[in-house]
């Protein structure tokens, strides 16, 4: 059986009169107002309307894996973030052969017991993942960023990475899936080889998407297919390609032609987006390529784009650090390890270091006792409820909460960040902002020194490369048992040496 | 021997001072059949219900949960691990700090064991002399020791509401009766050492002792011989402390075993203090011991299990990360009302009893409202991403503290032998013929017959 037997097998016929809310209120965007500096930047203010609610934007999503944002259970989501929306990637749900996702009710009563059909987002898979009513769900094919895949893309498919393994994924089955799922909004298909493309490949991507995207807009449109009776269709976003604006003329005009049909862009790059045709201008534009820094998302909103998927949040998060910057640079809350900035932010003290962008709490010996918030003046749970201490002991015990409290913090970090920039833009002083920001600092993250939390699963495969998991400290055993299973929480010996362990006050030395 | 013991008792009497205690135990209710009580246990950081389950937040955090995400499941007294506090922040740490309570922002209570247990157990070279536990230093082979009074020492930088003794513990299924007597009267010995070490001056307080704010339970040791069980207990309870624990049970011995040590125990323990029986259990152990008099328990089970795909329900458990949950779409049980097994944004559930102090998150945003996992969502996160873990391991705490409840309801009502039938004709589907033989053994000793309808 094909994935798109197995689709038609399982859609449920008597589900297929579920009406939803008409597209324009389902999903739509107004650009608010350029900056007033619009002649120098490009930044610019909107918003995003969408099921589960409204946008402002610029503003960024997270990319979630299954159906999770890494790390935060859905009450934590839900109840200590305030997460606009989640990416979803299709291929973190199609293992099996017959994905259990498919059948999913629409409307569970479980899931959505006190809701009302017409004002509550429905949809399988928004049901399935028990995701949060007033957080955006946006369906990709793949993860953001992809795992490359060997399978070469083919003109129907291309090569996906499921957590049995590497696989291809039929671009019909995608567009079946996409109204099968009925996400709050899509993405249409891309494709993006691994390597660097040369320029007959490059002209082949933009062949390729032009084609498998024309071919969604039929489906939807068509013989009702895609929405199922009486249902709207999910809305789409069409890829522009990280390929020279020339070569995806033809494609944009396309686009154009076809502009009522089409919710927004999904861009690859966005330096390509300044080349878009007016027609495409004013459409959302939604960042498919992780920024690393927030100096590069504040580069990318300079050039127009609306709606992030920020993977770099995570990734600190991953790597034991406390994000710690804010947009516009405030006036310096005073502290040890900061240095002190005049009154008038565009004038940083000469000399001075400059500030980093979080707090590694893998330097646990610094923070051991530290009983301030993550970050000072944060409003976040971590921040309001705990402290350094204890981040830097569950970092240092490998306790999953450590990575739990530093999403809410990073998370709330890159929230209050991202409502700063639209202040910024409102305001008018968005360029100067950005260089006093750029200025007091660092380019980068701070250095990466902790192991993160134990890489599992499917999402962190490589095709080559170091091992994930750095081997941990060997158990001292004796031969014939590991008694450590049958203790269960219980941990190794003791990780350190003597004078560490009297030091501490653990055991003394037997005299 | 029993001279031994007499002159143990007798030390107690005279020698040892009376310690004060830090809470107080009101039972409230007998269970008219069986032995099982309801009390209310006051504690220094708030009152809680007996039968009670404590879930094991090792290294103070409960495996990903926040402590609000604990505290919604109902529980406010939890475990740390003296081990591995001690070796993780460290008693220096702990005390700059403040304490466990303060590291972790729980203000609620929390109970430590003495760490003797996991250094016999993890680290293969240790062994047990008089002085205390010595073991080698896996670093560098530097004989180390953990003596009773710095066990004690260390739970009183920790700060722990109820504090444990360091016993000599070895496998109950120990074929040497000798070293088992000697681990026993030990273990005594070494009650006495605590005691001291807990009279001495509160560092915090100087004008008062630890004992005052902290309440240090004795452990009753002598493995499956009932009769060194019972000489144990004499001895101990002569020391009068504020609780009393059972010791070195869960170590894989049969059940019916285990069975008749907690009841061998329970008869000659005075009735008005609590009764903590360690590292049990499964949810058949829990409302077995309840019957045959037990209080408080604690164990990772339930915990260690959610992150492996186990759901524990009212059906009995439940591995979900087999194929055949893929595509069920109801809730991981639906008899329980906890926040994963609640519809999706359901109104938070009552709290599990009145005793319940204010949850921490009452302030803030966190809402405790209901999230509708389905076990098919369960099946496709369990193993792959943590978040999966922790939410089972919420519904698994909630099933617990919850089932603990129902049976502290039952004794109220005085209905615990009825509890009984009916909560393990649903573990099994009605088929009693399933029913553990340990099990209707044990209860038939305390006047249940399970099997009669």
């Amino acid at each position: 059986m094909t994935v798109s037997e197995d689709i038609e097998a399982s859609v449920h016929p008597d589900n297929s009169d579920i009406s939803a809310t008409h597209h324009s209120a389902m999903f739509s965007f107004k650009l608010l107002t350029t900056s007033p500096q619009a002649v120098t930047t490009g930044a610019r203010l909107g918003q995003l309307i969408t099921r589960a609610g409204k946008i402002q934007t610029p503003n960024f999503i997270a990319p979630s894996s299954r159906g999770v944002v890494p790390h935060l259970s859905q009450d934590n989501l839900r109840d200590h973030t305030k997460i606009p929306g989640v990416y979803v990637a299709t291929e973190d749900f199609i293992e099996k052969p017959l994905p259990s996702i498919f059948d999913q009710p629409e409307l569970s009563q479980h899931n959505n017991n006190t809701s009302d059909p017409a004002t509550v987002p429905a949809g399988r898979l928004r049901a399935f993942t028990s995701h949060p009513t007033t957080s955006f769900q946006l369906l990709a094919p793949r993860r953001c960023p992809p795992v490359p895949a060997p399978a070469t893309n083919t003109d129907h498919s291309i090569g996906i990475l499921t957590s049995v393994g590497f696989r291809t994924l039929e671009v019909n089955d995608y567009h079946k899936m996409i109204s099968h799922l009925a996400p709050d909004a899509a993405v249409g298909i891309v494709d993006i080889p691994a390597h660097a493309p040369g320029k007959a490949r490059r002209e082949k991507m933009v062949e390729r998407v032009e084609s498998w995207f024309g071919a969604l807009l039929r489906v939807r449109n068509g013989s009702g297919e895609a929405g199922g009776a009486g249902r709207a269709p999910v809305p789409i976003l069409a890829p522009v390609l990280p390929v020279d604006a020339e070569i995806q003329r033809l494609y944009f005009d396309f686009l154009e032609e076809n502009e009522e049909k089409i919710a927004g862009l999904a861009v690859y790059d966005d330096q390509v987006a300044m080349d878009l045709p007016e027609g495409l201008q004013s459409m959302v534009r939604v960042l498919m390529r992780d920024c690393g820094t927030p100096q590069k998302v504040l580069e990318a909103v300079e050039r127009g784009t609306d709606l992030f998927t920020a993977v770099f949040p995570n990734e600190a998060t991953d790597a034991g650090i406390a994000l710690d910057f804010c947009f516009p640079v405030e006036n310096s809350k005073t502290g040890q390890d900061e240095p002190v900035y005049t009154k008038d932010t565009q004038q940083v003290i000469v000399g001075a270091v400059r500030k980093q962008l979080g707090w590694n709490f893998w330097d646990n010996e610094r923070y051991q006792t530290d009983l301030k918030p993550l970050a000072e003046g944060c409003e976040c749970y971590a921040c309001k409820k705990h402290h350094r201490a204890f981040v830097a002991h569950l970092l240092n015990a490998k306790e999953m909460t450590a990575w739990v409290l530093l999403q809410i913090h990073n998370m709330h970090v890159v929230e209050r960040f991202f409502e700063g920039v639209r202040g910024s833009i409102e305001k008018g002083t968005f360029e100067q902002d950005c260089e006093v920001f750029k200025r007091v600092y660092e380019d980068e993250m701070p250095n990466k020194t902790g192991e993160g939390p134990r890489l599992r699963g499917y999402q962190f495969k490589t095709t080559a490369g170091p091992r994930k998991n750095a081997k941990v400290f060997g158990k001292f055993t004796r031969p014939g048992g590991d008694r450590t299973e049958k203790l269960g929480e219980a941990d190794l010996p003791p990780d350190m040496g003597t004078v560490k362990m009297e030091d501490i006050g653990f055991a003394e030395k037997k005299v | 021997m029993l001279k031994t013991m007499t002159t143990l008792v007798t030390d107690a009497a005279s020698a040892i001072p009376k310690m004060p205690s830090a809470l107080t135990f009101e039972i409230r209710a007998r269970c008219s059949i069986t032995k099982a009580r309801a009390s209310v246990l006051r504690l220094p950081h708030g009152p809680i219900e007996t039968p009670i389950f404590m879930p094991v937040a090792t290294q103070a955090s409960l495996k990903g949960l926040t402590p609000e995400q604990l505290e919604a499941a109902g529980c406010r007294l939890c475990l740390n691990n003296t081990y591995h506090l001690g070796l993780k922040p460290g008693q220096a740490v702990l005390n700059k700090v403040g304490g466990a309570h303060k590291l972790q922002s729980w203000n609620h209570n929390i109970l430590t064991d003495s760490g003797g247990f996991q250094m016999v157990s993890l680290l293969e070279l240790a062994t047990v002399t008089e002085k205390g536990v010595e073991f080698l230093s896996p670093h560098d082979g530097t004989p180390m020791l953990l003596t009773p009074e710095h066990s004690i020492d260390l739970q009183h930088s920790i700060g722990s509401d109820i504090i444990m003794q360091l016993d000599d513990v070895i496998v109950t299924t120990s074929p040497d009766d000798a070293r088992m007597r000697e681990a026993m009267l030990r273990s005594v010995r070494w009650l006495d050492r605590c005691i001291a070490e807990h009279m001495k001056p509160d560092a915090l307080n100087p004008s008062a002792t630890y004992a005052e704010r902290q309440n240090l339970f004795c452990i009753i040791q002598g493995g499956l011989d009932l009769d060194m069980r019972r000489e144990c207990a004499e001895a101990m309870v002569a020391r009068d402390t504020p609780g009393i624990a059972i010791g070195g049970l869960s170590g894989g011995e049969e059940k019916d075993k285990y069975c008749a040590v907690v009841k061998a125990c329970t008869d000659v323990l005075p009735e008005g203090k609590p009764r903590y029986v360690m590292g049990v259990g499964y949810p058949e152990d829990l409302i077995v011991s309840i019957a045959l008099g037990a209080d408080m328990f604690d164990c990772v089970w339930g915990t260690r299990t959610a992150r492996f795909g186990n759901a524990i329900t009212s059906g009995g458990v439940l591995n979900l990360r087999n194929a055949k949950y893929a595509n069920d779409f109801g809730p991981v049980d639906p008899d329980c009302n906890c926040i994963i097994c609640s519809p999706q944004d359901s109104p938070a559930r009552p709290p599990l009893n009145n005793s319940l102090s204010t949850p921490s998150y009452a302030d803030t945003n966190y809402s405790a409202k209901g999230l509708g996992i389905s076990r098919a969502y369960i099946h496709h996160l369990a193993a792959k991403e943590t978040a999966g873990a922790h939410l089972l391991t919420m519904h698994n705490v909630a099933y617990l503290l919850n089932l603990m409840n129902k049976a502290k309801q039952a004794v109220i009502e005085d209905r615990y032998p009825q509890f009984l039938k009916d909560t393990f004709g649903k573990w099994y589907n009605g088929d009693k013929e399933q029913f553990p033989k340990w099990a209707v053994d044990a209860l038939r000793g305390v006047g249940v017959d399970l099997l009669e309808d």
